[in-house]
C-alpha cells in the first residue's frame, strides 16, 4: 500500500507542509503591506493637539497635572502621528505646513518630557548637566530624519538653519515662565502668518518678559532677543524688528538703549 | 499536477505582494523648489528627497 503511494507521487507530509507554506506566505504579503502603510497621514489642521491645548492651557500657563492624569493616551497619540511622518509626504507640504509642524513638534514633545518627570520645578532640574532636557533625544523621527531627535535639534538644526524665520522664537515654548505663552491652539500653515504675528504682539506685550521706558530711553527685552539675536537682525537692527510688535515707529526707539532681563527657569504651570 | 498547481499559486500570490510592496506612491504635484521640499529633513531621507528633485 504504501509502494503504491509512492508510486502515484504522494510524498508523506506535503499535506502538513501545504497550510503552512501558504499561512508564511500570506504572512509575507501582509508584513509587505504593513511595511507600506507604516507613514502616518499629518492632519494639517492639527486638530487633535488643538483640543488638548485648549483643555490645559490658560494664559500660557500648563495644566501638566491635567495632562498626566487624563490626556496621555491622546497626547501620545499625537507625538505617534508626528513621529510617524515620512518624508514622501512632508516633502509635498508647503513651507508654512512644514514650520508648523516642527513647532507644534517641539511644543508637544517638551509637554511629553515634563509630564515625564512631573512634579518638577523647572524643566532645568531634568539631567544631570545644565541644559540636558535639551539635549536628551528622546524624539522619534525615523521617517523625516532616520534618528531620534533632541529639542535643541528642533530647534537649531532644523526651524533656525532652514527656515530663516526668526518668529519662531516666539511660538517655541520650552516650559518655562520667560518663554513665550504656550497658545492654546497648535499651529497651523494656513493660519502661520497670523499666528506667529499674534504671539510676538502677546509676548512683547507682557512686561513681565520685555518692556519700554521711553522717558530713559532703554529697551528691557527678553535674553531670547539676547540669545538669538543674529536671527531677529538678518534684515534691520534688533530695535527694528521687536518696534512693531511694541506698537512704536523704529524711529521712537532707534536709539535706544538695550538691556536683557533675567530669565525665570521655572516651570510654565 | 496539483503540486504544480499549488506552487504556482504560491508564486502567484508572492509576485503580487511583492508588486504592491515595490509600487511608487501615486504621483504628487511638484513642490515649489529644491529647497523647499526637502527643507527639514536630515540623512537618508533627505539625500533621497534632493534625489528625487528635478
Amino acid at each position: 500500500m504504501t509502494r503504491i503511494r509512492q508510486h502515484k507521487g504522494f510524498r508523506p507530509g506535503a499535506r502538513r507542509l501545504r497550510a503552512p507554506a501558504v499561512l508564511i506566505v500570506l504572512l509575507l504579503c501582509l508584513a509587505a503591506d504593513g511595511i507600506a502603510q507604516v507613514c502616518t497621514s499629518v492632519d494639517p489642521s492639527h486638530a487633535a493637539w488643538s483640543a488638548l491645548l485648549s483643555r490645559r492651557v490658560v494664559d500660557g500657563r500648563v495644566d501638566y497635572a491635567g495632562f498626566l492624569r487624563d490626556d496621555q493616551p491622546a497626547l501620545d497619540s499625537y507625538l505617534a502621528t508626528l513621529s510617524g511622518t515620512c518624508a514622501d509626504d512632508y516633502s509635498r507640504w508647503p513651507r508654512a505646513e512644514k514650520i508648523a509642524f516642527w513647532i507644534n513638534a517641539y511644543n508637544a514633545f517638551t509637554v511629553r518630557l515634563i509630564a515625564n518627570h512631573y512634579p518638577l520645578r523647572s524643566i532645568r532640574n531634568i539631567g544631570w548637566l545644565p541644559g540636558a532636557a535639551f539635549r536628551k533625544q528622546f524624539i522619534p523621527m525615523q521617517g523625516l530624519r532616520g534618528e531620534e531627535m533632541s529639542l535643541d535639534d528642533i530647534e537649531h538644526r532644523v526651524l533656525r538653519a532652514g527656515f530663516a524665520e526668526a518668529r519662531i522664537h516666539f511660538a517655541l515654548v520650552c516650559a518655562a515662565r520667560s518663554c513665550p505663552p504656550l497658545r492654546a491652539e497648535a499651529y497651523r500653515g494656513a493660519d502661520l502668518g497670523q499666528q506667529l504675528e499674534d504671539q510676538g504682539r502677546r509676548f512683547l506685550g507682557d512686561r513681565d518678559k520685555n518692556r519700554v521706558d521711553l522717558d530713559a530711553g532703554k529697551l528691557y527685552l527678553s535674553k531670547i532677543f539676547k540669545w538669538f539675536r543674529p536671527d531677529f537682525e538678518a534684515h534691520g537692527p534688533l530695535g527694528a524688528f521687536v518696534a512693531p510688535y511694541l506698537e512704536l515707529q523704529t524711529n521712537d526707539i532707534a536709539n535706544f538703549e538695550i538691556e536683557f532681563l533675567d530669565y525665570d527657569w521655572s516651570l510654565n504651570e | 499536477m496539483k503540486t504544480f498547481m499549488m506552487l504556482f499559486g504560491l508564486a502567484v500570490v508572492f509576485a503580487g505582494g511583492t508588486a504592491c510592496f515595490l509600487a511608487p506612491p501615486l504621483q504628487a504635484p511638484p513642490a515649489e523648489t529644491e529647497d523647499e521640499a526637502c527643507v527639514g529633513l536630515g540623512g537618508a531621507a533627505r539625500r533621497s528627497c534632493e534625489q528625487r528633485q528635478p
